[in-house]
């Protein structure tokens, strides 16, 4: 069984990126908080008493699986957000969260030296390429490459073969090339 | 059989997602100060409720042994009640001792009866015998010398 502290440890190194991934998918720090705080809740209450080597298959499933409910719960939400924005005729929603997307998440702090901007550029264009992958080839990509699970791991995860998993990496990594060359930045 | 530009195809995509997965844990370090406080405010919240889990398991505990505290008096879990228990034991001890004993002499009368049967005279057939137990209703023969 974890200890609280192994909970605590394993939590503390899996939250940044679980945010992280949780806001490439939703695109928005409110929602993408409430996700990881969620999945944080049903690890710690319903999985509480397992060994700390299973928490971090266990935490990836949950995570996925909550983010997936919340694009159900937003689901028709987003219906009648599209259809008052069709009848309004205001401004491009689409446009201000594609700025939103772009802006770092401290850009209105001083300036910064060139090597940190380049850098923040790049990040920005690998996050921005990231968002725009289809879902399950994001989630396959950043559970494979950034958490660092095996390919049966994530097939895990995902609930689909690894033959799948495969396929999505593969596919999300020359999306990513692509859209980076694209944009002129090298890795 | 992979092909070798396959391969090489490969080991570019494996090198461009480790770069990315690095650009990205830089990023992370750059997380506005208000998103990882929020972080830290929700794992402390998960690991209370993961205490609230383990607290919960006593409470389970608890709500047990006042089930059973009131099933044999309100007091359980003190002298009074540990009495209880052994006296309760204790009977249940001596009614168990009287059922053994009952089944052991019934055994021993069982036997006794068998070896009187087998140390007589008359063979244990006689007895089942219809013409014997006939022969001994209508009187018994007076033995005479």
């Amino acid at each position: 069984m974890a200890t609280p502290r192994e909970l605590d440890a394993f939590l503390a190194d899996v939250e940044r990126r679980a945010y992280k991934t949780a806001w490439f998918a939703v695109h928005n720090e409110e929602n993408a908080l409430d996700i990881v705080q969620d999945a944080m809740l049903k690890l710690a209450e319903n999985y509480g008493d397992r060994p700390a080597e299973e928490l971090p298959a266990l935490f990836q499933r949950i995570l996925q699986n909550t983010i997936r409910d919340f694009y159900r719960r937003s689901k028709v939400r987003n219906l009648w957000t599209t259809l008052f924005s069709a009848l309004g005729g205001g401004e491009d929603e689409d446009d201000q969260e594609k700025i939103d997307r772009l802006r770092s998440p401290d850009a209105d702090q001083a300036e910064r030296p060139e090597d940190a901007l380049a850098q923040r550029r790049t990040l920005e264009a690998i996050e921005d390429a990231l968002a725009t992958l289809p879902a399950r080839q994001r989630e396959a990509f950043l559970l494979r490459y950034w958490e660092g699970l095996d390919t049966a791991e994530t097939a895990e995860a995902m609930g689909c073969s690894q033959g799948s998993v495969k396929t999505h990496c593969s596919r999300a990594t020359q999306t990513l090339a692509a859209a980076l060359k694209e944009k002129g930045h090298q890795l | 059989m992979t092909h070798p530009s396959q391969q090489h195809d490969r080991t570019q995509d494996d090198l461009l997602a480790k770069a990315v997965a690095r650009a990205l844990d830089q990023g992370n370090e750059i997380l506005p100060s208000r998103v990882t406080a929020r972080l830290a405010q929700m794992r402390e919240q998960a690991l209370s409720h993961q205490k609230q889990w383990q607290s919960a398991l006593q409470l389970a505990g608890q709500s047990t042994h006042r089930a059973v505290g009131s099933l044999f008096g309100d007091s359980f879990g003190s002298a009074t009640d540990w009495r209880r228990w052994a006296a309760s034991a204790g009977i249940l001890l001596l009614t168990g001792a009287f059922m053994f004993w009952q089944a052991q002499t019934q055994i021993e009368d069982l036997a006794s009866e068998d070896s009187a049967l087998l140390s007589e005279a008359l063979p244990p057939n006689a007895l089942i015998d219809k013409g014997f137990q006939t022969w001994l209703s209508t009187g018994t023969p007076t033995v005479t010398d």
